[in-house]
């Protein structure tokens, strides 16, 4: 079933291509069919070797077994159906819903430091979520999901009016900061919350970023909105390549402004808000990703949204993969393996900006 | 006074930017640096005031080498003015001004009678003082930048730098501004040194021109040598007449055409 | 000028007045209500054992802690977005909060022990993590032969920061949850728990560096300039910025160590004091210390008695007030 869902968004994918061939010639157009193809083998060789390591390591045999011809006697072919099984497919469409968002932030802002974990849509949708914990602990998952895009609505709301009030989309360090300070309020608020109603450290299990708890019937209420978030952000690519160019070029290509902002909001809001639902703020992957792709095969966004799609993928199972071999048989949260990659890229990424600052 | 560089080299990074520079700045002049984008002479400007720190060579006044004096100390003799720079909000320009006598100041720095005495002068030599309780925000460009002048000039030094005063002013507050500055040499001795792009500006201003391409000096001396046609096209690349100001009885450059890169 | 030092005046009065009248309320509120007739008896030696108990011991050195923690943080979140040259920046950019944090949650992770730390083991630990993050933040953002950008700083805090964040995570999801409910209440802030050397020590610690620091409120002032214009005005900016980072570092661990990492304190009374006496930090310096002493001092009095008999956490309260008004300052910053 999800095989062919993965199908379906790679034939998407395909189309928006062909749709769009006749624009550009230039040299790194073959080069990115060939990371698409590149990356997409990785995430399949990637998903076997998640589906197999972890405290327990289960051979290929029993996995097939498992996902096709079911034994619930048999306790590695559990293990597969209820853990290794969502996790994986979980990793996969966090990892995607992330990196699309930041690459649609960082193109519609113009803002390299741009992505869900440093604009603070992360801690609101967080908050969303705590909020949810807190106040319906008996909700049912989808009021749950509600709660965390109505959060991560929150703070893009905030993020939108405080860029559009001062009409500098230009300022990387502005928003940063605003991001910063937005994360710190929901953080603030969230573990006041949790504090006074004695939920402290479920909060923080659930902040460090988890997807080993994951369950089928999860995956499967989320699919539907990351999906169409992922639809969304394909059919903007186009429009956000021209908002990437700057606002007044954009207008006098023809792009309303306006509508592209909108409708890129409402992909980030809702890829956003899915993925945190499912496995908590995980930072970095929606900033280090981007650039990685962009750097790869350029600035057009019907390009970078589909390889950010499957690299994004392709990183959170790594970090998965990591974290569960850090120290068996515990499990280090992914996000801090997340971050741990996302670090040294940030800093790297300051540098390089202040060598084109001072030009 | 006396203030030369002394085989001074500046480099970002791998780029050589300026190369063995020997620039000697006349006493109670004004010197003006001009040169095409990238030239290097805000470079040069920034190491000569000390804003930036060569690789190689000295700038020296009257003796001794800048970069190894006390800023405080020099500030008390050298002013700057760098391009378009910023004030945090709300502050006023008396404010702004009272900052030009902290070089003399130790710690604390109470104002005394004589420091308001020179923020009142300040103010009233560039024409501030019906200003002086306006924020910086509050005021035009042209009334901002003589809020920055008044500032340097509070600081009551022999030598004020400034990187292109007049850009982004409107044809009005140049002149505004340039005739301030030429008041300023001509009734206080001050030595001025600067960079401005209005070839134009340069010949009615300047005492001494100094003209840089790729971080050396191609020409220099007074604005009838250095304004000749062979000199533009040699140092902005471009063909242009030059014919006598029948007003001012200075050059005045008319370009007409780019010479076509080889 | 004079019109800055008639609003100098005017905002120094009307804060002073307001300090007063919170602690001497500070001081009768409570679960034993004490009249002010009460307060003075005791205060000058009357009074029962349990009433000087409750004067001295419970009110009197919380009150005080807030007092001057809210004083340290604010001048040391003024100094930040001095030298960040950004009113937005958050101090808990410098480095402090995220280091003391983490290193708390360490030692409570290594020293499973019985329930209470020795009264100057957690200050102790919180410091060294505070200055050793502050460093390690100051270090990546300067380079050779150039003036520290502020940029970078701000930069280098959010990377060290969010880094720190998630080990944070790693170490809390193994403690025990009375152990993380311990470090939690210690670093969303508090200033309960708090003895009579605590408060001495700090005083000091104020009484020492906020006088340097006043002092040399011109020097702040040129580095908020342009560094052209600073240089020109015979600004050291590499000396100075580092003398003053420090300084705000000194400061604010101090302050981190026995108030716990309350946010908002520093990020928005310098902000408000601005406001109220504009940027010469010859006059908005004295009013933001001031600023963030009557904020903690009030936020403690709320968080006594919005819920009493229970308490709220004093940084919990702080942000609830301190969030909205950094909205607002969001939506109307004009840059």
């Amino acid at each position: 079933m999800t095989a062919e869902k993965e199908d379906y968004i790679l034939w998407l994918v395909l189309a928006n291509f062909y749709m769009g061939i006749t624009m550009n010639t230039n040299r790194k157009s073959h080069l990115w069919m060939v990371c698409l193809a590149v990356l997409f083998l990785l995430l399949l060789l990637l998903s076997c070797i998640s589906m197999q390591v972890g405290a327990k390591n289960i051979s290929p045999d029993a996995i097939v077994k498992a996902l096709f011809f079911y034994d619930s006697s048999k306790s590695s072919q559990v293990i597969i159906r209820t853990s290794r099984f969502p996790r994986t497919l979980a990793a996969i469409m966090v990892g995607a819903s992330f990196s699309v968002s930041g690459a649609i932030m960082q193109g519609t802002t113009r803002n390299p430091m741009a992505s869900p974990s440093i604009l603070g849509i992360n801690a609101g949708a967080g908050f969303g979520l705590a909020l949810a914990l807190i106040f319906f602990p008996a909700a049912s998952l989808n009021m749950t999901v509600l709660c965390s895009f109505l959060g991560a609505a929150l703070s893009t709301a905030i993020i939108f009016l405080v860029s559009s009030f001062g009409r500098s989309n230009s300022q990387p360090l502005k928003l940063a900061l605003v991001g910063t300070a937005i994360t710190a309020m929901f953080n603030a608020v969230s573990q006041a919350l949790a504090v006074g109603f004695k939920l402290s450290q479920d909060l923080t299990f659930w902040n460090a970023g988890g997807i080993s708890g994951i369950r089928l019937a999860q995956i499967r209420l989320l699919f539907p909105y990351t999906l169409s978030g992922l639809i969304i952000a394909f059919f903007m690519a186009r429009s956000v390549t021209i908002l990437s160019l700057g606002e007044e070029v954009a207008v006098g290509l023809g792009g309303k402004t306006r509508q592209i902002r909108f409708f890129s909001s409402l992909a980030v809001l809702i890829l956003t808000g899915s993925a945190v639902a499912i496995a908590g703020p995980i930072g970095f992957i929606g900033l280090v990703v981007p650039h990685a792709v962009r750097a790869l095969v350029g600035m057009d966004y019907r390009k970078v949204i589909p390889c950010g799609m499957l690299a994004g993928a392709v990183l959170l199972l790594l970090a998965d993969i990591v974290s569960r071999l850090i120290h068996p048989p515990f499990e280090t949260p992914v996000g801090a393996v997340t971050a741990l990659i996302g670090v040294p890229f940030f800093i790297g990424l300051a540098n390089k900006n202040r060598k084109r600052g001072e030009k | 006074m006396e203030f030369y560089s002394q085989n001074v080299d500046i480099s970002y990074g791998k780029n050589k930017i300026v190369e063995d520079l020997n620039l000697r700045i006349p006493e109670g002049r004004v010197t003006v640096i001009i040169g095409a984008n990238g030239s290097g002479k805000s470079t040069i400007l920034k190491a000569l005031c000390r804003i930036l720190h060569p690789d190689r060579g000295e700038v020296i006044l009257d003796g001794k080498n800048i970069y190894t004096q006390s800023t405080k100390e020099l500030a008390k003799r050298i002013a700057i003015l760098p391009q378009s720079p910023e004030s945090p909000e709300g502050l006023t320009v008396e404010e702004l001004v009272s900052y030009g006598r902290s070089p003399y100041k130790a710690g604390y720095g109470k104002l005394d009678a004589q420091d308001k005495e020179k923020i009142a002068w300040a103010l009233r030599v560039t024409g501030m003082t019906e200003f002086a309780d306006r924020a910086l925000e509050q005021l035009s460009g042209g009334q901002r930048q003589r809020a920055w002048i008044a500032l340097c000039i509070s600081q009551d030094t022999e030598i004020l730098f400034l990187d292109e005063p007049t850009t982004f002013l409107d044809i009005a507050y140049q002149l505004d501004i340039l005739k301030l500055l030429s008041d300023l040499n001509q009734n206080y001795k001050k030595t001025i040194v600067m960079v401005i792009h209005d070839l134009n500006q340069v010949a009615r201003f300047a005492d001494h021109v100094v003209a840089i391409k790729k971080g050396k000096i191609t020409c220099e001396g007074s604005a009838e040598e250095v304004l000749t046609p062979e000199n533009l096209k040699q140092v902005f690349g471009v063909l242009a007449d030059v014919v006598v100001d029948q007003r001012s009885k200075r050059p005045l450059c008319i370009p007409y055409d780019n010479i076509p890169s080889l | 000028m004079e019109n800055q030092n008639r609003r100098f005046r005017t905002a120094l009065l009307l804060i002073l007045v307001l300090i007063l009248a919170i602690f001497l309320l500070s001081l009768t509120t409570g679960l034993t209500p004490l009249s002010l007739k009460d307060i003075f008896r005791i205060l000058f030696g009357g009074g029962k054992r349990e009433e000087k108990l409750i004067l001295f011991h419970y009110r009197m050195i919380r009150i005080l802690v807030a007092l001057l923690v809210g004083a340290g943080l604010s001048v040391s979140g003024m100094i930040f977005q001095t030298i960040s040259k950004n009113s937005l920046a958050s101090p808990d950019l410098l480095g402090v909060s995220a280091g003391a944090g983490l290193s708390v949650l360490l030692l409570s992770y290594f020293y499973k022990g019985s329930s209470a730390f020795g009264i100057f083991v957690l200050p102790l630990f919180s410091t060294v993590g505070a200055l050793a993050a502050a460093i390690l933040i100051y270090t990546l953002a300067s380079r050779k032969d150039q003036y520290l950008s502020p940029i970078r700083l701000i930069l280098m805090g959010i990377a060290v920061s969010s880094g720190i964040h998630s080990l944070d995570m790693i170490v809390s999801i193994r403690l025990s949850p009375e152990q993380y409910n311990r470090v939690n209440t210690w670093m969303i802030g508090s200033v309960f728990g708090n003895t009579w050397t605590h408060v001495l020590v700090l005083l000091l610690w104020l009484m020492l560096i906020l006088p340097i620091i006043f002092y040399h409120a011109m020097d702040l002032n040129l580095l908020r300039l342009s560094d052209g214009i600073a240089i020109g005005l015979g600004s050291d900016l590499k000396r100075g910025r580092l003398a003053f980072l420090a300084l705000a570092v000194m400061l604010a661990a101090a302050c981190v160590s026995v108030g716990g990492t309350i946010s908002f304190v520093g990020l928005i009374c310098p902000h408000l004091a601005r406001k109220m006496v504009g940027p010469n930090h010859k006059l908005s310096l004295p009013i933001s210390a001031l600023l963030g002493a009557l904020l903690l001092m009030s936020a403690d009095l709320i968080a006594r008695t919005i819920i009493a008999p229970r308490e709220l956490l004093l940084g919990i309260v702080v942000s609830l007030v301190g969030a909205p008004y950094f909205l607002y300052i969001l939506l109307t910053s004009k840059k």
